[in-house]
């Protein structure tokens, strides 16, 4: 096994653990009964606006979508990065589908942005939804988080082309005899 | 592609079998008769050169310019 594989397993397994802790601690943020101090840590939105207590189920349920829509979209990616590091291992380093799961990997980080800076917009919808009449509130907030995950989105994206370029060059160069 | 291939013709001419070239200059057989039907991209000098050693000829006995085609 050479280096790079070992180091390629190594993601593997860092990622599985990330996914099932992502997945894992939306249900516990959620639905277990003792972890409102968990949920307010992670979403510090819930808090400002009156803690987990305040909200009613209906708003509890439609809390747990809204948070849950970023990180599936993480996790779609995570997922992708599993099959892409798969072919790399099997050696499929310019290979059709390396390339796809590259873009995609892109691509889905660039939906996790989106969907990260929408879902705190529908969450302060969602806590202020019974406020009285003229007291709903609306905010759109940008961190530099979300723009930091911009950088290795666009690298997926560049090196998807990359890999796209190096294959249609070894394409042509088996045509030369 | 106005670029003929009379590799065909050489061997012909020389009365060399296509195995015996392929094995001279290090590619398939496969390759050797993708060349000869001019499906190819290119050729690499290498090749080229180890062609004309190999048939005693001039790159321009193997490759034709026609410029209708």
């Amino acid at each position: 096994m050479t280096k790079i594989d070992r180091n390629i397993r190594i993601l593997k397994s860092i990622v599985i653990i990330m996914i099932v802790l992502m997945l894992g601690g939306q249900f516990w943020y959620w639905f277990a009964p003792f972890s409102s101090d968990f949920v307010e840590t992670s979403h510090p939105i819930i808090s400002q606006y009156g803690g987990l207590e305040s909200l009613d189920p209906q708003q509890s349920a439609l809390g747990f979508l809204i948070t849950l829509a970023p990180k599936l979209a993480l996790v779609w990616a995570m997922i992708l990065l599993l099959k892409l590091s798969n072919a790399l291992i099997a050696g499929k380093w310019f290979d059709q589908d390396s390339e796809n799961h590259c873009t995609q990997i892109g691509r889905w980080l660039i939906i996790f942005v989106g969907l990260t800076i929408l879902h705190r917009t529908l969450l302060v919808l969602l806590l202020t939804m019974n406020n009285p009449e003229g007291e709903h509130h609306f905010s759109v907030s940008v961190s530099t988080n979300d723009l930091m995950t911009l950088v290795p989105a666009l690298l997926c994206l560049i090196i998807g082309h990359m890999v796209r370029i190096a294959r249609s060059q070894r394409d042509e160069l088996n045509e030369i005899v | 592609m106005p670029i003929i291939v009379r590799l065909d013709v050489l061997l012909a001419k020389r009365k060399v079998k296509s195995k015996d070239l392929a094995a001279h200059i290090g590619i398939t057989e496969a390759n050797l008769s993708l060349l000869k039907s001019g499906k190819v991209k290119g050729v690499r000098f290498a090749t080229l050169a180890a062609i004309c050693e190999y048939l005693e000829c001039q790159p321009g006995d193997i490759l034709e310019y026609h410029e209708d085609l």
